[in-house]
């Protein structure tokens, strides 16, 4: 019994080196089969969720293994018609989200002197409050711990996020001349009858980081 | 004879490992839900989130953060560990701001991790960690080679901290608390078409007309990530471009020699 134990350890020990063709990086900076190791992406994220929200699950190998510089030609119709169709709003609002979420990175900006940082806060100058405490967005954009990032995405497609009701002209501004389209009244907010499609109701978690520490995300659990 | 039984075991087991890995770990998705079947099978190449903010202890620094595998279970932080075949990558566009919209961003200096084989006793292990760059990438795209002909700028263990790049930059990585929140379960209820399964239906048809509960459930409160965090001077990276910084573009990535 244990003969056939000891030989199913090894099969399977066998089984997993034959299923994986992919060299270790060693620590001393080489890897197993030299420095002319090419690598070749599987995953990338800039800004959450965009994938999950707004692109079948079917285009998402493909978008991992591409690059963000091609995002909005590539991936722009599919996320303005997620908008379009999925949510039911108009064209223009399609569009302009499609402008603020792609491509699909976190901008900053550095010279901003702001000390917090805000979801979309370089696309929308600000005016968007993701922070789940309620504090105000910034203009230095990039990504807080705080931030609620599903309901600000959810917001641009089903709520009024990305419209003239919301956002004005000059702040849009780092997003090029369009302005924000108008509200078109067909918001998913649970108001008038509506499914509440722009928030999921999830409190801030108890305990994010150590918010004056090196490495400022909170201790395992 | 035996030969071909060889291949077609091997085979076989192959298939009963991928399927394991495959629907093992399916309730388990961070914010990247469902990214693909490749990072799927693969949890440590999942990148879950990504932050950028300003470092809260030097207005000088900025701090950048790239979380992968998600849903680690509480209590089972410190037993889990990157995938040594995978290269882990930080990539920045100092010149976002001053491209072209559409074809933009290009990165111009990146910031590499690879990590070692898991080593020591039971209870008691751990990886090492090396950062390569930061540095301009010897190609761009979606394939990359390691930074400076493979040599490292600085070595460290896993869930320690340590500095690189002549002490210029603070690195961290290991397992943190996923600081995500999120109703996961409601979420693909209504919005299904985005997980690799073919159904259920929107419950919006039928069991959730109203949308999103009226008090939503964090599915991440109780797990934990792998975290890649480096605190490093903003002025450090904007060396590496011609921008003045009033644009800089962040994004992460996970890659494999196979691309599987």
């Amino acid at each position: 019994m244990k003969r056939l134990i000891f030989a199913g350890l090894a099969a399977f020990s066998l089984g997993l080196s034959a299923c994986s063709n992919d060299p270790t990086v060693n620590p001393n900076g080489t890897n197993t089969t030299g420095s002319n190791v090419v690598f070749h992406e599987v995953d990338r994220i800039g800004k959450p969720g965009i994938k999950e929200l707004y692109l079948a699950f079917g285009t998402h190998s493909g978008y991992n293994q591409s690059v963000p510089a091609g995002d909005l030609t590539n991936y722009g119709p599919p996320v303005a018609s997620f908008v379009t169709t999925t949510a039911g709003r108009s064209a223009a609002i399609g569009s302009f989200v499609s402008m603020i979420l792609l491509p699909d990175a976190l901008i900053a900006n550095f010279q901003d002197a702001s000390t917090r940082a805000s979801y979309l806060g370089w696309e929308t100058g600000g005016q968007i409050n993701p922070d789940c405490t309620g504090l105000s967005g910034t203009t230095f954009g990039g990504r807080a711990l705080n931030d609620d990032v599903v309901d600000t995405d959810l917001g641009l497609a089903f709520g009024n996020l990305a419209t003239s009701a919301k956002l004005t002209s000059a702040g849009t501004i780092n997003l090029g001349p369009t302005p924000p389209p108008p509200d078109d009244g067909k918001e998913k907010n649970g108001a008038n009858g509506t499914p509440n499609l722009t928030n999921e109701h999830v409190t801030c978690p108890v305990a994010t980081g150590t918010p004056h520490q090196f490495p400022y995300l909170a201790a395992p659990i | 004879m035996k030969f071909a039984r060889l291949i077609g075991g091997t085979a076989a087991l192959c298939a009963l490992i991928v399927a394991v890995l495959l629907f093992g770990r399916i309730p388990a998705r961070g914010f990247d839900l469902q990214g693909s079947p490749v990072t799927i099978a693969r949890p440590a190449s999942d990148i879950t989130d990504t932050y950028l903010f300003p470092s809260p202890t030097n207005a000088n620094n900025v701090v950048a953060v790239m979380d992968v595998d998600p849903a680690i279970p509480a209590g089972a932080g410190l037993t889990t560990f990157f995938d040594q075949t995978v290269l882990y990558t930080m990539k920045f566009d100092t010149n976002y701001s001053q491209e072209a919209v559409g074809s933009r961003p290009i990165e111009n200096v990146v910031i590499q991790f690879s990590v070692s084989a898991v080593s020591g006793n039971t209870g008691n292990q751990t990886q090492q960690i090396s950062v390569y760059g930061p540095a301009a990438p010897s190609q761009t795209g979606s394939s990359t080679m390691l930074l400076n002909g493979a040599v490292a700028s600085g070595t460290g263990f896993i869930n320690r901290e340590f500095s690189v790049f002549a002490g210029q930059i603070q690195v961290f990585a290991g397992t943190r608390r996923d600081p995500q929140f999120f109703d996961k379960t409601q979420f693909f209820n209504i919005f299904p078409a985005s997980t690799q399964a073919a159904g259920p239906a929107s419950c919006l048809l039928s069991t959730c007309p109203s949308g999103f509960a009226a008090t939503g459930t964090n599915y991440f409160a109780d797990s934990n990530v792998l975290s890649i965090i480096v605190e490093i001077p903003k002025q450090t990276l904007l060396d590496f471009g011609s921008g003045s910084g009033t644009g800089v573009a962040f994004w992460a990535t996970t890659s494999t020699s196979s691309g599987s």
